[in-house]
C-alpha cells in the first residue's frame, strides 16, 4: 500500500511539481492550501507524512507544527517543512517545534524524494 | 771727577816729598838730597802750575795764593838751611824751616781736604743724579703705561662695546624679537653696520608680517574647513588628552570644545577600544591598520545610534617628532541605514527568487527524469542546460542570502575546537568528483600537527570548498592545486595553491570585495558571481581571522586564510607543560 502524503502549499507551481514528483514515485498525494484546510485533512485524510510549508494562509507553518505536535492523536506523524525561509533561527524554531526536517527551496525531484523517503520509511 | 780726584793726591804727593828731601838733608846726605829736590821741584811746579790753572773750588785760589807765597819763602829757607853752619842745621830747621814746612803742608792738606770735598760733593752730585735719571725713567715709564691703558680702554670702548651691542642684538632677533634696532651713534664703520644691521632687521620684520599673514591665512582656512565638516576631528595631546573638537565632534559627543580642551580623551568619548586606537597610535607614531578600524564606532545617544567608521593619524612635526593625534570619525550612521535596507531587499528577492527557482528546478528535474513524457536528445540537452542555469541562479540566490545575514550579523557562528585536516579533508571530499572529471590533481601539504582552531566546522568547510571550487574552475586539465594546512605561532594558516592563470596584481585586494570579477580577454564560461570570496572574507573575519592572495600572472594563485588556535587547547598544553 502506497504512502499518503499530505503537501501544505498555496502555490499551484509548486504544488503540481510536488504532486507530480512524488506521485511517480508511488505516493498517494493530498493537497491543503492553508493552514485550516491542512488540520482538517489530517484528520480525514490521515498522512504518513505531511509536507508543510510555512507561509500559508489563514493559519501559518509554525501554528499548524505546533498544533499537529501538540495533538497526541496526530504528534506522531512525521513532517518535513518545506520553505523558501533559509534563515536558521527559522530552521531551529521548527526543529524545536517538532519538525522531523527542514528543506530550503529550492530543491530538485530526487532532493525531495530522498528526504520524503527517509522519514516516512523511519 | 776722577781726575780732580788723582790731582789733589799728585799735589799732595809733591809737597810730602819736598818734605822727604829736606828731611834727608837734614840728616847728612846731602847730595842725595840735593838731587831729590831737584828732579822733585820741576814736578811740584809743573803740579802747582796745574793746581793753579784748575780752580774750581770756592777757597782754593786762596790756598794756591798762600801755597804761591809759601813756596818762594821755602826756597829761601832751604838755600839758608844749605848755606847754614853743619852744626846748626837741626835747629835751624826745627826752629825756622819745620814751621814754615807745617804751614805748607798744612795749606797743603787744606788743599787736599777742599778737593776731596769737592769730590765728595761731585760723587754726591753725580750720585744725585743718577737717581733723578732712575726715577724720570720710571716716571715716563709709568705715564707710557698708564696712557697706553687709557688708550687701549678707549680703543676698547670705541670698538668692542659696539660689537656686544651687535652680539647682544643678534641674540634677541636669533630669539625673534625682530623690532630690537640696533643705536646708530657714528658715521664710521660700527654705524654704517648698524645702519645695515637695522635694515635686515626690518626686512626681515616684513618677511615675517608677510608669513604671518599668510599663515593666519592658511589657519583661517584650515579652521574653515575642520568647522564645517560634517566629519568629527578630535585632536589630542601625545598625553590623550584633547587640544581641538570641531562643531560636529561637539554635536556628537555633547560637550563644547572650550569645556573640552585639557580633557583626557574618554572623558569626551566613552570608548575604551577607540582610545586603545589612539594611544597606540601616540605611542608608535603610526594609524591603526585597516582591519583594526573595519568595525565602526556606535555612539548612543538617548533613543538615537550613530555610527562612526574611524581614522586616526598621528600628527607630526617636520623633524618627526609627535605632538599629538587627529582622529576622524566619519558618521555612516545613513550608510549603515542604506546597508541594512540594501540587505533586506536581498534578503526578501533572494526569498522571493526561492519560491519560481523550485518549480523551475523541480520541472526541469521531472522533465530529465522523464515523468510526464519521453524526450528526445536535443530536449534533453536543451532541459539540461536550463537546469544547470536554474542551479546556477539558485546558488548565487543561496550565496547572496548568506552574505547579507552575514553581513547583518545575523549568520550565527557557532564555534567549538576542531581539527583543521579534518575540515579541510572533508571540505574537499564534496569537490573530489569534479576534480577527478576536470582532470586536476589535488595534493595535501600538512606541515607538522596544527593545532585544534576554534571555528564552526560548517562554515569553515564552506570557505574551502569555495576558494577549491575556485581553484578548480580556473585550474585547466593536467593542473594542480594544493591544500596546504600549517601552523604558524598562534595561527593555522590554510592555504589553497592553484596552477591557474594567476590575478593581477591591480585586483588581488578587489577580488574579496562583493560582485567582482577578474575581467579577461578570451576567458568565457569559467566565472561566477563574484560573492564567494566575500562571503568567505566575512566568514574568516567573524572568526577573528584574515584572507589574502598572493598570485603571479602565469604562475597561479594561493589563497591563504588564518584561524585562531584554540584557546581550549592552548590552556591545556600550559597545565601540561
Amino acid at each position: 500500500m502506497s504512502k499518503k502524503v499530505l503537501v501544505v502549499e498555496d502555490i499551484k507551481n509548486i504544488i503540481m511539481v510536488i504532486r507530480m514528483a512524488l506521485e511517480a514515485r508511488g505516493y498517494q498525494v493530498m493537497v491543503a492550501q492553508d493552514g485550516v484546510t491542512a488540520m482538517q485533512e489530517v484528520f480525514s485524510f490521515k498522512p504518513d507524512l505531511i509536507l508543510l510549508d510555512l507561509v500559508i494562509p489563514k493559519l501559518d507553518g509554525f501554528m499548524v507544527l505546533e498544533g499537529l505536535k501538540k495533538d497526541e492523536k496526530t504528534k506522531d506523524i512525521p513532517v518535513v517543512v518545506v520553505s523558501a525561509k533559509a534563515a536558521e533561527e527559522d530552521i531551529k524554531r521548527a526543529k524545536e517545534l517538532g519538525a522531523d526536517e527542514y528543506l530550503v527551496k529550492p530543491f530538485t525531484p530526487e532532493e525531495l524524494a530522498e528526504v520524503v523517503g527517509r522519514v516516512a520509511g523511519q | 771727577m776722577q781726575e780732580l780726584r788723582e790731582r789733589g793726591h799728585s799735589e799732595a804727593r809733591r809737597i810730602a816729598t819736598n818734605f822727604f828731601t829736606t828731611t834727608m838733608y837734614l840728616f847728612g846726605q846731602e847730595k842725595q838730597g840735593e838731587d831729590l829736590f831737584n828732579s822733585t821741584e820741576a814736578t811740584f811746579l809743573e803740579n802747582y802750575a796745574q793746581a793753579k790753572d784748575n780752580i774750581t773750588e770756592v777757597g782754593e785760589q786762596e790756598i794756591i795764593e798762600s801755597i804761591g807765597k809759601l813756596y818762594p819763602e821755602y826756597l829761601l829757607l832751604f838755600d839758608r838751611l844749605r848755606a847754614a853752619d853743619r852744626e846748626t842745621p837741626s835747629e835751624f830747621y826745627l826752629n825756622t824751616v819745620k814751621p814754615h814746612l807745617d804751614e805748607t803742608k798744612k795749606e797743603c792738606r787744606n788743599l787736599l781736604r777742599i778737593n776731596q770735598n769737592a769730590m765728595l760733593r761731585a760723587e754726591k752730585q753725580a750720585r744725585r743724579r743718577s737717581d733723578y735719571a732712575i726715577y724720570s725713567s720710571i716716571s715716563v715709564l709709568a705715564l707710557v703705561i698708564i696712557f697706553g691703558l687709557l688708550f687701549g680702554f678707549k680703543i676698547s670702548r670705541f670698538i668692542i662695546r659696539p660689537l656686544h651691542r651687535f652680539i647682544l642684538a643678534t641674540r634677541e632677533i636669533g630669539d625673534g624679537r625682530l623690532d630690537y634696532a640696533v643705536q646708530e651713534e657714528s658715521q664710521d664703520e660700527i654705524g654704517l653696520l648698524a645702519q645695515e644691521f637695522n635694515k635686515m632687521a626690518s626686512r626681515l620684520r616684513e618677511y615675517q608680517a608677510m608669513n604671518l599673514e599668510r599663515l593666519i591665512a592658511e589657519q583661517k582656512k584650515t579652521s574653515v574647513i575642520v568647522d564645517t565638516i560634517d566629519d568629527c576631528i578630535i585632536v589630542a595631546s601625545p598625553d590623550n588628552r584633547i587640544t581641538l573638537l570641531n562643531p560636529a565632534a561637539e554635536n556628537a559627543f555633547g560637550i563644547r570644545e572650550d569645556l573640552a580642551k585639557g580633557k583626557h580623551f574618554l572623558e569626551v568619548v566613552n570608548d575604551e577600544r577607540l582610545l586603545s586606537l589612539v594611544k597606540k597610535t601616540a605611542e608608535i607614531g603610526q594609524g591603526p591598520a585597516a582591519e583594526e578600524v573595519e568595525k565602526p564606532l556606535v555612539v548612543r545617544r538617548g533613543d538615537t545610534e550613530q555610527a562612526f567608521r574611524i581614522r586616526i593619524n598621528p600628527l607630526k612635526t617636520e623633524t618627526g617628532k609627535m605632538i599629538g593625534t587627529v582622529t576622524v570619525l566619519q558618521d555612516i550612521t545613513h550608510l549603515r541605514e542604506v546597508d541594512r535596507l540594501k540587505s533586506d531587499f536581498v534578503s526578501a528577492v533572494s526569498h522571493e527568487f526561492r519560491t519560481p527557482l523550485t518549480s523551475m528546478l523541480m520541472a526541469m528535474g521531472l522533465l530529465l527524469e522523464k515523468t510526464p513524457g519521453e524526450i528526445n536528445e536535443k530536449q534533453k540537452e536543451l532541459l539540461e542546460a536550463t537546469k544547470e542555469d536554474v542551479e546556477r541562479l539558485t546558488h548565487l540566490v543561496n550565496n547572496l542570502l548568506d552574505l547579507s545575514r552575514i553581513e547583518s550579523g545575523k549568520l550565527g557562528i557557532d564555534i567549538a575546537p576542531i581539527d583543521p585536516v579534518q575540515i579541510a579533508k572533508v571540505s574537499v571530499d564534496l569537490l573530489r568528483k569534479q576534480i577527478d572529471e576536470k582532470g586536476v590533481e589535488l595534493v595535501f601539504d600538512i606541515q607538522g600537527l596544527p593545532s585544534l582552531v576554534d571555528a564552526d566546522a560548517d562554515k569553515i568547510g564552506w570557505v574551502v570548498s569555495n576558494i577549491v571550487g575556485n581553484a578548480l574552475r580556473y585550474t585547466e586539465s593536467g593542473g594542480k592545486i594544493t591544500l596546504g594546512v600549517t601552523q604558524k605561532g598562534e595561527r593555522v594558516h590554510i592555504s589553497v595553491q592553484d596552477t591557474g592563470p594567476g590575478i593581477p596584481k591591480e585586483y588581488q585586494d578587489k577580488i574579496f570585495e562583493k560582485f567582482f570579477q577578474v575581467k579577461r580577454k578570451g576567458v568565457v564560461g569559467a566565472r561566477g558571481a563574484g560573492i564567494g570570496l566575500a562571503i568567505s572574507k566575512e566568514i574568516v573575519r567573524a572568526h577573528g581571522g584574515s584572507i589574502w592572495v598572493e598570485s603571479e600572472e602565469g604562475k597561479g594563485s594561493k589563497f591563504i586564510f588564518t584561524l585562531p588556535v584554540s584557546k581550549q587547547r592552548i590552556g591545556k598544553d600550559t597545565v601540561n607543560e
